[in-house]
């Protein structure tokens, strides 16, 4: 009777341990996807000193430029304490440029920076480099700088300011 | 008898672990601290460059491919402030080089069909456009125009415009 009772719980707990790192294992899977392209990302950054207003010598011609969509939402919410974080970040399908993002604090302090983002691809987990103190930092800035998909250069940008929560 | 305290001992501490218990009976405290306009989401559709090919300058409509605003607020895109030199004027640099010395002064101008026209000056962080509600087209203003002036070398000349878009209230 009690080592059957024994087996009994320690069957359990052995479940309820395996499931628990499973869901673990599951979420690291998640992690940025893009980590591997970043140093071609941080290249590029550098040298962007090629367009995205220019003026031709060329006779007149229409002018019809490629379209950039930014996608944007008023507020992002962090779990405090926590490296690791849920967001929805995405480059549209539609868009024929590769996307950095940079979430920046109010401050201008760095807190993430992705690697490329390809059209059509999304960013769902991603870990901080810096872990921002509880609070509500109104102004923060989600910084979605563009680059040519086929030459790296880059392209227009834009800041697109939040409100990030940190509870 | 002892050897029915061992196991019973086990139980209660695996039904401890396991199950989680109300502190107290008397509820929850349910916490939300709701920001109005804070669900707003957005997809604004900025120039990826833009090419001006005579003095009369070029320019570029501003619109968004989705909208999702709610009541009291609404979407505005301004010129970032750094796209201005520190002297406030927008600059087009020799082959793009910032460090350059050629570089040709630009007039900035935004337009809309109601809203007029009129130029834009550094340190005023004025809107460019704005949208409303789930309209794709801009409430107020909608485009900018880029006017170059002159410079001293030929040769192609281009910078950087940086875009600020946040969710305001009304």
């Amino acid at each position: 009777m009690t080592m059957a009772v024994v087996t009994a719980c320690l069957l359990t707990a052995g479940v309820t341990l395996a499931i628990v790192l499973w869901g673990v294992n599951l979420n690291n899977k998640a992690v940025n996807p893009f980590d591997h392209v970043s140093d071609v990302a941080a290249a590029s950054a550098e040298n962007d000193s090629d367009a995205e207003v220019k003026m031709s010598e060329n006779a007149a011609g229409t002018n019809a430029p490629d379209k950039i969509i930014i996608p944007g939402f008023a507020k992002l919410t962090f779990n405090a304490g926590k490296d690791e974080q849920s967001v929805m970040l995405h480059n549209p399908e539609e868009n024929s440029c590769y996307f950095v993002v940079t979430i920046l604090l109010p401050n201008n302090t760095e807190i993430y920076q992705s690697g490329l983002m390809a059209p059509g691809s999304s960013l769902t987990k991603i870990k901080l480099s810096r872990i921002p103190e509880p609070g509500i930092y109104e102004d923060a800035i989600i910084r979605y700088s563009c680059f040519d998909l086929d030459t790296l250069k880059g392209l227009n940008g834009a800041n697109t300011k939040i409100i990030l929560e940190v509870r | 008898m002892k050897k029915r305290m061992l196991p019973t001992l086990l139980i209660i501490a695996f039904l401890i672990c396991t199950i989680t218990v109300p502190a107290s009976a008397e509820g929850v405290n349910v916490i939300y601290n709701y920001s109005a306009g804070s669900a707003s989401t957005y997809s604004i559709s900025i120039p990826s460059s833009v090419t001006i090919y005579d003095e009369f300058g070029s320019g570029f409509g501003l619109n968004a491919t989705e909208l999702n605003v709610v009541d009291g607020y609404e979407v505005v895109v301004r010129i970032n402030e750094a796209t201005y030199s520190p002297d406030g004027i927008f600059y087009l640099f020799l082959n793009g080089d910032t460090l350059s010395s050629q570089k040709i002064p630009c007039t900035l101008i935004r337009n809309g069909p109601e809203s007029g026209t009129q130029t834009l000056t550094a340190g005023e962080r004025a809107v460019i456009a704005s949208f409303r509600g789930t309209s794709t087209f801009p409430y107020a203003w909608g485009s900018l125009t880029i006017i170059p002036g002159h410079g001293s070398v030929s040769g192609r000349y281009s910078n950087m415009l940086y875009f600020d878009i946040s969710v305001e209230e009304i």
